[in-house]
This record gives C-alpha cells, structure tokens and sequence, in this order.
C-alpha cells in the first residue's frame, strides 16, 4: 500500500516540475531568443511573412534578441536570413499559456489548450473580448477603481520565478489594471507588470512596484 | 499495359521536348510561358519571364497614381508552433489612406483586434479589447512610417505591400525568379496570376486585367521555415472613396490606458536601471 503513494507523490512532484519547465520558455523567450526547439511546445517560433516588398521584409522571421528588455534597439537592416542557431522571433498572441496550468480553481482562460499544449490565441482580458462572449466571461468587475484583468492562469511556481525584467505573454489570474503617476500596470499580488507592444502584441514586463 | 506505357514514352519525349525548347529560349526574352504553363510545366526556377516583371512594375506604378486607397482585405496568416504544426489565423482588414500621409487600418479578428491611426503627426496603434494603446511621433510619410514601425518596433503595418510597390522599396531586382501562369479569376474579376520566387519567399500574385491593374491577391510562401507558412491576402477595392481627415485621427476612450511600445519601454527601464547603479 506504500506503493501507491509513493508513485502518487512522484506523479504530483512530476506534475508540478512539468509545470514549472512549461512556464520557462514564456518568461525566457525575450530573453534568450530562439523558441525554436524549446521545449514545452505550443509557443510560436514565427509566422509566414505578410509582405514581400522591402526585401521581402516584414515579418516572422526577425531575431527576438533585438528591442527586448536590455536588448538596445534593432539593426536598420533586417537579416536576410535566420541566424545560425536559429534566434527567432515569437510573434504570439497577447496572452498564450506558457503554461495552461489552471490553479486553485482558476480557469485557463489564456489560450486554447490542445491536448494540454497552449496556443497563442490573441487579446485575454476583461474587456468585454471574446472571451466573456464565448465563454459566459469573468473577468471585468470593478475592484478598487481598476478593471480586473483576467489571463492565462499560471502556476504559483511560475510567478516566483518571475524576476525583474523578465518578459511574459501571459499574466497570472487576478491582476488589477493600475495607472500610477501616468504609467500603467498590471499588478498580480506583489509582482508589479508593465504591459507594452511588441510589434502589434502586448508583452509584460516584471518591474518594481512603483513607489 | 501498352497503352500507357506508349503515351509515358510520348510524355517523355514531350517533357524532353520542352526541356530543349526552354534551355533555347534561356537568355533571350522569354515568351513561352503561357504555351509551358499550359503544358503543366512551370518549374524553371531561375527564369524571369520579363513580361511579368513588366506586370508587375505597371502595377506599382498605377498604384502610384492612387492619391486615396480604400481596401478591404481577407486575410489569412499561418503561425508557427515551436513543433512545427501551424495555426491558422483568419482576419479582415481595411484600410483608408491617403497619400502621403494619412492612413488608418483597421483589423478585425475575434482575438487580436488592432486599428492603425496615422495623421500626420502621431501613430497610434489601439487593442480595443484590452484598451490599450500607444502614440508615439511619426515620420512624415507613410513609407518612412511603415519603415520606422518594421525597424524599431516590430510592428507591420497590414497590406504595407500597397505602399511599397512601385517604389524604391519595392523593386523587383530581389526577384529571382518570375513566371506568369495565365489568367485566373478571383471574386469573378478576371486576374492574370503570376509566380515569383526572391530570397526566402515564393510569392503569387493575381492582378486585375483590363485599365485598372490592381492587385487581387496575394499568397506568401515562407521558405525559411520547414514548415512553409503561407500568408494570404484577397483585396476588394473601392476606388472612389468618400471620407475625412477625422478618419485618421484616434481619440482614446476614457476607460483606455496608454501603454509603451517594448522598444521605447527596454530605453526607459535600462535608463532607469542605469540612474540607480550611479
């Protein structure tokens, strides 16, 4: 009878690091370029060019290194080609699962999960978006004058690990929206985000809490 | 048996006769295409055939002549998954510009809904669903602006094709390859279709017959990934359209929320980050 649990406790331990390694490629990504090959799936490596003008410019293939946090603006000129080691850029949608992990009764509302793996589906929040429309909504109700942003549920893990300066697509449940001296944020219990537009998605990036 | 083995002899002979005819013609003006396109052979992919080259340019230069542009676009655009499977994303575009410096483009799509104001003076992109937005000061054309979105921010202003061709910027010497494939309707306009290989893209193109060479159609093959993403753009144009400067002018919603754009963000936070270790 010990047997069981035992390989209960090795499930859950499973589990949880499963959650945690899932979680990773959606707070490196801007970080360390490349989604290519990373682990964890369901991110998005890039997308079909929408222009051919320019150089056939415009597009899926840029290098994620360039404009991201620390990451000085990007070369006029686009690289013709992908680089080698394959840097690339991910161009999801606003929220994505990095992990789709529902926790304490949180609804995955960031992504559409397809066999447990998320996909990039575009603006998660409590807009009156589609998500209210499709799915009987949640997420818009007024807390302390600020509009509750629902997200991609994510694990508690995963919001440790979130240090500053690090860039998310997905923002854990329960943040509030907050405008303070002019600059807006989104803040999750004590981690304090700044959404900004990478290309035409919105980003979220762990800053401190203003003071 | 032997009947079909006799016409793959005859298929052969055929292909081989073909093979002659195009390494004859290679080098001198190509005008076979149409005879080889209808014999199903449209391969040669280091030939430019100079009649759609020239297609092409007459229709970036009538472009040119458009001082509005009202177009409605059906896109579709594939997204890679890091395990290669892709995912479709479907969306309506249109945009109303006026040249050389007003434009709005409004995307719509069930999810990542965008609208594109530029007046001028300042260029604003809105999220109406997460009521967001970011205005930042633009270059005095629609070009410089478009290049200056790509360079510093990522961003790609939809159908950016419309205003690039028959510019510089959309010269065709990158094309290393250009075949026209015959006529071809799209929404019943009768098009001429056209094949165009340049680095890292294989491109269609479906342009509108007759005195009004406008594009049609556009599909986008992406090279560079294993998993060939398509782009798709099907364009319904209106070209006597009736608006005013108000069109391109964005005014926030009082429940919008000004964000930054990641770039301009990065500068600020490593200035900030910078202040503090002094």
């Amino acid at each position: 009878m010990r047997y069981p649990i035992r390989i209960l406790s090795l499930v859950l331990l499973t589990g949880a690091f499963v959650a945690a390694v899932l979680i990773e490629p959606a707070l490196a990504q801007r970080r360390g370029g490349g989604g290519r090959g990373m682990r964890g799936g369901g991110m998005s490596r890039g997308g079909a060019r929408p222009s051919v003008s320019r150089g056939g410019g415009g597009g899926g293939f840029r290098p994620s290194g360039g404009g991201g946090f620390g990451g000085g603006s990007r070369p006029a000129q686009r690289p013709s080609q992908l680089p080698a080691g394959g840097g690339n850029m991910n161009r999801p949608g606003n929220i994505t699962g990095g992990g789709n992990i529902t926790g304490g009764g949180n609804i995955n509302r960031g992504g559409t999960v397809i066999n447990n793996r998320p996909v990039n589906v575009g603006d998660i929040n409590g807009g009156g978006g589609w998500n209210n429309g499709y799915y009987g909504g949640c997420c818009y109700r007024p807390l302390a004058g600020a509009a509750v942003v629902g997200a991609a549920a994510v694990t508690g893990a995963a919001i440790a690990a979130a240090s500053i300066g690090s860039v998310t697509y997905a923002l854990p449940a329960d943040c509030v929206v907050m405008v303070v001296d002019l600059v807006t944020y989104n803040q999750c219990g004590s981690t304090w985000y700044q959404p900004s537009f990478e290309g035409s998605t919105t980003t979220y990036t762990v800053v401190n809490p203003p003071q | 048996m032997i009947h079909s083995r006799t016409l793959w002899i005859g298929g052969t002979v055929a292909v081989a006769a073909l093979a002659v005819a195009v390494l004859v013609t290679k080098g001198q003006t190509v005008r076979t295409t149409r005879e080889r396109s209808a014999a199903g052979v449209v391969g040669d992919s280091s030939a430019i055939d100079p009649d759609a080259i020239a297609a092409l340019e007459n229709m970036g230069k009538y472009l040119r002549t458009l001082k509005t542009i009202d177009v409605h676009a059906v896109v579709t655009h594939d997204e890679v998954q890091t395990d290669g499977q892709l995912v479709q994303k479907t969306s309506n575009v249109d945009v109303l510009a006026k040249r050389p410096d007003r434009l709005r483009a409004e995307v719509t799509d069930d999810r990542q809904p965008r609208t594109f104001y530029y007046d001028g003076k300042k260029f604003t992109l809105w999220a109406p669903l997460l009521k967001f937005y970011t205005t930042i000061d633009a270059p005095s054309t629609i070009g410089d602006l478009a290049d200056k979105l790509e360079d510093r921010y990522n961003v790609d202003l939809p159908l950016v094709d419309l205003f690039r061709w028959g510019t510089k910027e959309g010269d065709t010497k990158d094309i290393t390859s250009a075949i026209d494939l015959g006529p071809s309707s799209v929404d019943g306009v009768t098009c001429e279709q056209y094949l165009f290989r340049q680095e890292g893209v294989d491109w269609q193109l479906w342009i509108q017959l007759g005195d009004f060479p406008l594009p049609k159609k556009i599909v986008i093959t992406t090279l560079t990934d294993e998993a060939r993403p398509q782009h798709m753009s099907v364009w319904t144009w209106n070209l006597a359209p009736s608006f005013n400067d108000a069109a391109f002018e964005f005014t926030a919603p009082s429940d919008a929320k000004v964000i930054p754009f990641s770039a301009d963000l990065a500068d600020r936070l490593s200035a900030k980050a910078k202040g503090a270790a002094k």
